[in-house]
């Protein structure tokens, strides 16, 4: 497999004013972005990681290290060709309509009007703008802006995505056709690097993801790798359970309802668990369900970001007089 | 390159020409052109020289206001608006995009131009005057004038902020159009010492005059055509020169 | 929201009624009949390039202020010289400036000199405008009587693709003989027939006195040449004294009085011409200080002098809405 974009030791400072010291927004950010896979680029306001899409996308010189598109420099205009980059709030050429505006951006990554022409109405049409095709950018609305911008991502069709806050503005229909359109682009082989505060979206969209803090890699890995640890509780939801077993759930469980027959409770540690499942099973009762709840991404990160451990998983010796 | 060139040029035309200002500007220069009539009845036999001359003013002034009011503020627009996100993360070097956004604005103001130069044509024939050989030399004087003074905007625009930037357009506009005069003041003045200062600076310094035909149309002297296209090829170098520094100073800006 | 509309309805009001005081006070600061002209040496500087309409504005300013009564006849001078002279530098093509001026320098400011003068520099500096070469060959002739000058300057003009039939012939009537007796009354001939009657009595007008001119001229001749006034008209009958073709029209044009020559039909349109100078005169007066003058005026005022505005004997001068006549005692 390999590798589409690449940062080696990045590093940037600005100055906020003359004769004031410079201030780090990067110090040495090294990460890699496979071909085919949906990356996450998190990090919270400042981390730096809008100055690190601005050096990846060429529009900042970094003053140390180096990044790579598909092999190539990013400050080398024609490995832009093959990126399609959707900025955070973007703004385009009001006085350009849809059209006029693909035809644009389509020229500049060397498509010809003929194909600019040929792609555009199918492209309008998939993010929802065709009645709007001949209407001047500067009537739209937030939303109608970010799908015109994905538009003129996709419209050369590039092996890379370069997403900051796709998502962003957008009514649940557009959320909704914004994920379709990054599924169908992993499905049809292509790299997405998504840039979110949502972490739900990045949750459920990417493989992998890389976090920065304070112009600093703090974590770099998979979803999977990143938040594995045992359950932190369990949530279990039993019918016809008898009384007796029902006094010793609710005594172990830190939250517990009864509705009717149905009894739900959240049992901490990672072995009551399954314990009281197998009892429920065992006393003629009738499991439901029984749930692992496990430390979600977004309190993971600002877990990690807080500087606080990653929270190890809970093993409690079950209590004796539960078990009895 | 030249694609991408010429498809920033385009988009910056539609955007000029699209814009609120110019269409106000463009205003006011006709205006001025019909207004020129009235000041061409208070004058004895000499209506038409009045009209030519104050309307003709007011394009080279037309010119001036657009460098100020679009092109000064041209490159800071898209940076503040970061349009330039969308076009620099494309294939596109700065260059191309400084250069494309110079050919750009050059395209409109020379549509302005031409537009106000066909009513005063049309106004002065219709009050019986000929637009002949000296009209067409001034207006191509306009032209070259335009190249020259939205390469200076560009330049300043890239340099510091649109407002200074257009107050500095102003100036050298200014300051163009006095250097023959002075040297004709400092040869004959009272200092020596000056006038041998002024003698090398006025070699580096752009010369407006060198393109002005707007002040022999009225006259009997036949056009010096040769005159016009030498001032035109050092309006173009001297554009090629400003417009070289904008691109210089574009490189490495922080966007 | 009221307190404001109060607040700026009186700060409007107070700067409308400082509007008065102000007013009276800026009068003041005017100083009457001056009239400012930038530094001509600073004017190209000044003007930008843009030296065609600085020179028409000037001149649009200047026009409306020609005739304006400066009381101080050197300022007046030294203004129209600043203007004349700032123009012609900004643009030394602007032909009808040193048309328009030499006119009003010769026949109004009866300044003939200088009005030749920057005919001079306009030939000078337009050396293809063909009617300032002509304006100024006939400032040679009316003002100067110098024949020499004239065909000087119509030499080159009547070789010009562009030169008239008229300034031809004129010229061509200069050549007929050296005392150009011929090609003086033959310039009027044209004007003769104007259907404008002020223009016609002007041409002849015009032609009685070059009658007066050619006809003194015979008669001083003859008396250096055989030591005593002419006794008749007969005796001047001389091809050497003037053009055979023009006995007729100059020995008609006078009588011998003893040893003095009357021009009976020359007096009439002098005094006619007279009139209509003291009715202009008049008319202007009124527009300037908003009533009319009286006699006294009318005699001693420079536009008038050297008029020889006399009445004749048996006759006064009335001044009225009419205009200025004469009228018996």
């Amino acid at each position: 497999m390999r590798t589409v974009l690449e940062t080696f030791r990045l590093e940037k400072s600005f100055r906020a004013a003359p004769f004031r010291p410079k201030f780090a927004a990067l110090k040495g950010v090294s990460f890699r972005v496979e071909e085919g896979e949906c990356f996450g680029l998190l990090g919270q306001n400042g981390a730096g990681k809008t100055t690190t899409i601005k050096i990846v996308t060429g529009l900042l010189h970094a003053d140390g290290g180096s990044a790579t598109l598909l092999g190539r420099p990013s400050s080398d205009c024609a490995a832009r060709r093959e990126l399609g980059f959707l900025p955070e709030n973007p703004y385009f050429h009001e006085h350009l309509t849809p059209r006029e505006g693909l035809e644009l951006y389509g020229r500049l990554v060397g498509l010809t009007r003929a194909e600019v022409r040929a792609r555009t109405g199918k492209l309008l049409e998939r993010v929802g703008l065709t009645d709007a095709a001949d209407r001047r950018l500067r009537g739209f609305s937030k939303g109608m802006r970010q799908r015109f911008g994905l538009a003129s991502a996709l419209l050369h069709e590039p092996p890379l995505l370069l997403l900051d806050e796709p998502l962003n503005g957008l009514d649940p229909a557009g959320r909704m056709l914004v994920k379709e359109l990054i599924l169908e682009q992993r499905r049809a082989g292509r790299t997405v690097v998504l840039c979110s505060h949502v972490l739900a979206d990045v949750q459920e969209l990417c493989d992998r993801l890389v976090v920065l803090h304070r112009g600093e890699v703090v974590s770099e890995g998979t979803i999977h790798e990143l938040l594995e640890s045992a359950p932190r509780s369990f949530e279990l939801c039993a019918q016809r359970v008898p009384e007796g077993l029902r006094a010793r759930i609710e005594s172990a469980a830190t939250l517990c309802r009864t509705a009717g027959d149905v009894v739900t409770a959240r049992l901490p540690g990672n072995e009551l668990g399954p314990f009281f499942a197998a009892e429920v099973n065992a006393q003629g009762g009738r499991l439901l369900s029984l749930v692992p709840e496990r430390e979600s991404l977004e309190e993971w990160f600002v877990r990690l970001t807080a500087g606080t451990p990653a929270l190890e998983p809970v093993v409690e010796p079950l209590p004796q007089e539960v078990m009895a | 390159m030249r694609d991408r060139v010429q498809v920033i040029a385009r988009a910056t035309f539609l955007e000029a020409v699209r814009d609120r200002v110019l269409f106000v500007v463009l205003l006011f220069a006709v205006g001025v052109v019909l207004f020129s009539r009235v000041l061409g009845w208070l004058s004895i036999d000499d209506e038409l020289k009045m009209v030519e001359d104050f309307s003709l003013s007011g394009m080279s002034i037309l010119g001036l206001l657009l460098a100020m009011l679009v092109g000064a503020f041209a490159l800071a627009k898209e940076i503040e608006r970061r349009t330039l996100y969308s076009l620099l993360s494309r294939d596109l070097k700065r260059a191309e995009f400084v250069v494309g956004k110079y050919f750009g604005l050059v395209a409109a103001f020379w549509a302005a131009l031409f537009a106000a130069a066909v009513v005063l044509a049309l106004w002065l024939a219709l009050w019986g005057g000929r637009p002949g050989e000296s009209y067409v030399a001034a207006v191509a004087g306009l032209l070259c004038e335009s190249l020259l003074v939205t390469a200076v905007a560009l330049f300043l625009g890239a340099l510091a902020a649109p407002p200074i930037a257009a107050v500095g357009t102003c100036c050298f506009v200014l300051a163009a159009h006095s250097t023959e005069a002075l040297r004709e003041l400092t040869s004959n003045g009272k200092s020596p010492n000056f006038a041998a200062v002024w003698r090398v600076l006025y070699h580096f310094i752009p010369n407006l005059e060198d393109v002005n035909f707007i002040n022999t149309t009225g006259g009997q002297v036949p056009v010096q055509w040769s005159h016009l296209g030498m001032g035109a090829a050092a309006m173009a170098l001297w554009s090629a020169v400003f417009v070289g520094g904008a691109v210089l100073l574009f490189r490495r800006r922080e966007v | 929201m009221l307190k404001l509309k109060v607040g700026l309805a009186l700060c409007a009001a107070a700067a409308i009624a400082l509007r008065g005081p102000l007013g009276e006070a800026n009068a003041m600061r005017r100083v009457p009949g001056a009239r400012w002209m930038p530094d001509q040496r600073l004017a190209k500087l000044f003007s930008l390039g843009h030296r065609s309409t600085c020179a028409d504005a000037i001149w649009l300013n200047a026009i409306g202020n020609l005739s304006r009564d400066f009381g101080d006849q050197t300022r007046k001078r030294r203004w129209l010289d600043t203007v004349f002279d700032t123009i012609t530098r900004l643009e030394p093509t602007f032909s009808n400036v040193y048309s328009w001026g030499a006119t009003y320098l010769g026949m109004l400011s009866n300044d003939k000199d200088r009005a030749i003068d920057l005919l001079k520099k306009g030939v000078a500096a337009n050396p293809n405008d063909v009617k300032l070469q002509i304006e100024l060959a006939m400032a040679y002739f009316e003002y100067k009587q110098d024949r020499a000058a004239t065909l000087a300057v119509l030499e080159k003009v009547v070789k010009h693709p562009k030169c008239d039939a008229i300034t031809m012939g004129f010229y061509d009537s200069l050549l007929v003989d050296e005392r150009a007796d011929y090609a003086a009354l033959a310039q009027m001939a044209p004007w003769l027939d104007s259907p404008n009657a002020d223009a016609k009595e002007e041409a002849e007008l015009y032609l009685e006195r070059t009658k007066k001119r050619i006809a003194f001229r015979a008669w001083n001749e003859f008396k250096d040449t055989r030591g005593r006034d002419a006794r008749s008209k007969d005796e001047l009958r001389d091809k050497s004294l003037m053009a055979p073709e023009v006995f007729e029209p100059v020995l008609g044009s006078f009588e011998i009085d003893g040893d003095k020559l009357r021009f009976p039909r020359l007096e009439e349109l002098e005094r006619k011409r007279a009139l209509r100078v003291a009715t202009s005169w008049a008319r202007q007066y009124r527009i300037e200080h908003g009533h009319l003058p009286d006699v006294e005026e009318l005699m001693r005022n420079p536009w008038t002098a050297g008029r020889n505005l006399a009445p004749p004997a048996g006759q006064h001068y009335v001044i009225d809405d009419a205009g200025v006549r004469l009228e018996n005692d």
